[in-house]
This record gives C-alpha cells, structure tokens and sequence, in this order.
C-alpha cells in the first residue's frame, strides 16, 4: 500500500478499532511516520467530532409559528420563472436572428436591432432588462439607445 | 401548550390534520430541538436555525394531512430539516455591503489555540465544507445517524456517503492541521 492509498483509507476510518479490520494499513503505517502521523490526527479528529460543543439554548418556538399560520403563503419563483423563461426565450431568437443576419455579412439595421430588442425587453419582467443584458455579456452600451429600458 | 403532552406523534398528526393548533404546539415543542439541531450544526447560526425551524415546522403543518404514520414523524422531520437547510445554501446569497463580520471559515485555524478552543476552530472548519460534504459530516458525526439513515436522508447510496465522508474528513484535517497535534 502507498501513501495515498493510505490516507485515502485513513479518512475512511471512523472509529480506532476500524484499523484492525485493516490490515494493509496497519502495517503500511507502521513503517511509515508521516502516515503514522496522519492517522493520529485523524484519531484527534473523531474524538472532537464525537463530542461536539453543546447547543446552545433555543426558545420555545411554537409561539411564532403558530402566529404564522395564518400568513398567506407566498409560492416564491414559480410565475416569475416561466415568465422570465419565456422572455429570454423570444430575447434569444432575436438575438439569434442578428447574429444570423451579422455572420452572412449582412449590415443589420439600427431600426432593426431597436425592434429586436424592443420585443425581447416588452416581454420581460420589469427590471430585468439589464441583469439579462449583463447575463449575456452584453454591456447595454451595446444596445441601441432607443431600445434601452 | 399541555405540559408533558403524552398523546402520540400519530395522534397529535391527526388533530393536526383537522386544524388543532395546541396539538400542532405540542409537537412543535416535541420536536424544535431534533430539527433545531440539525439546523444549526449544518447552518452555523442560531438566527438561521431558528428560521429553518419554523420553515420546517409550517411545510409540516401545511402537509399535515398527507403524512403516513408508518413513517417515523421525527425521522419525517428529520428529511425535512435536511432538505431544507440543503435549499437554503444552494440559493445564491446576497453579500452584505458593509463588509460584515468574516463569515465561519475564514480565519486561520492554525494558529496555537489551546485544545478548548479547538472545537471553535473545528465549526469554522465544518462550515468551510461543501454542503453535502458538510451535511454528511452533521448527520453521521454529529447527529448520530447510522450510514444508512444519513445516506437516505441525502438520497445517495452508503458507499457514496462513506466517498463523502471520507473527502469532508481529509478535508477537516487538512483545514485543522497542527491544532489536532495539541494534547
């Protein structure tokens, strides 16, 4: 057994008497005091773990989360995504398009690049123009100015 | 609140179920501290605790009417504080931008701290971990779990949770380095 098999077998142990079912390692640490070293350490190391600081004391919650039952619950993201979802997904085809229209060559428009961009943004939840823009590694310096939110 | 409530976990569920908030109390103070536990050792912080708690606790209630009895409520509790906590570090965090208290982890835990200050080096180490690394490590060590209940709870096989264990391990030892020497 080599070094690195060994402390791949030590950090495997969870308790000192697991050396014995061990025999490979037993020996190969034996003769060697970095291992040997190793493994003292990672006898320390489940003694601390084994006896953890205590917690420490928590009030009766129940108080609270009763006053919370009647809270209305907010389904957090799920709207929101598919929109967003559906946003970027018209953003990338008209971006699409533009690359399309660039990579043949093609000078593409102002006006049409407005109108691109201008659909992409109608259709996003408010507010998240830029962080898509910034998301896609686009400064919105690179977006015509008539079509920035 | 009934003091020393000796109804059962089933019963108490059922009069959940219907609506009964002093039976849903009486659970809730039978069980903070499992869930409490598990929170706070994996989050690190008692505010955080106390929030995953009650989150815990509300799924609980809302869900009341679909718990199975054959299912253990504590251990039923259990996955749920797991899931939760695991949820609550995958979702992206907003830094603090008047540049807080460093956050556990980033101190130099190699410095000559005596042996009764080891522990505190030991939670900044556990929450440097990975959180699955970190959560296997709360559920085997610190919670007792066996490998087959720890591994359950994070949906993964033994042998995958004894990879798991093994990697968190090696990876609080080196973090800890010289202060395992201390006697």
């Amino acid at each position: 057994m080599n070094c690195s098999s060994a402390r791949d077998r030590i950090s495997r142990l969870t308790c000192k008497e697991d050396l014995t079912s061990e025999p490979g390692l037993a020996s190969h640490v034996e003769g060697c005091s970095p291992c040997a070293h190793a493994l003292q350490r990672h006898a320390r190391l489940l003694s601390d773990l084994a006896s953890p600081e205590p917690l420490p004391p928590f009030p009766d919650l129940a108080p609270r989360i009763l006053a919370r039952l009647d809270e209305p619950r907010v389904r957090r993201g799920t709207a929101w995504r598919w929109a967003a979802a559906a946003a970027f997904a018209v953003a990338a085809l008209a971006l699409g398009y533009i690359a399309g229209l660039r990579s043949t060559g093609t000078a593409v428009p102002q006006e049409s690049m407005a109108a691109a961009y201008q659909e992409a943004f109608a259709t996003m939840p408010q507010g998240t123009e830029l962080a898509y823009l910034e998301g896609a590694g686009m400064q919105a310096a690179a977006v015509p100015a008539s079509s920035r939110p | 609140m009934p003091e020393g409530d000796e109804r059962s976990d089933i019963l108490l569920m059922e009069l959940t179920a219907s609506g009964d908030r002093e039976a849903f109390a009486s659970l809730i103070s039978r069980h903070q501290r499992l869930v409490l536990s598990v929170a706070y050792r994996f989050l690190g912080s008692r505010e955080e605790a106390e929030d995953a708690a009650q989150e815990v606790f509300l799924r609980l209630w809302r869900a009341a009417a679909k718990y199975r009895p054959e299912t253990a409520l504590a251990a039923y509790l259990r996955t749920l504080t797991v899931n939760h906590c695991l949820d609550v570090r995958r979702r992206p965090r907003l830094l603090a931008l008047d540049g807080g208290d460093d956050p556990p982890g980033q101190e130099d835990p190699s410095r000559d701290l005596e042996a009764s200050e080891r522990r505190g080096a030991l939670e900044a180490a556990l929450q440097s971990l990975a959180p699955a690394q970190r959560m296997a490590v709360v559920l085997f060590h610190l919670e007792g779990a066996s490998m087959k209940e720890a591994a359950r709870l994070l949906q993964i096989s033994p042998k995958a949770l004894e990879s798991l264990l093994g990697r968190a391990r090696a990876a609080l030892r080196e973090r800890l380095g010289s202060l395992l020497d201390a006697p």
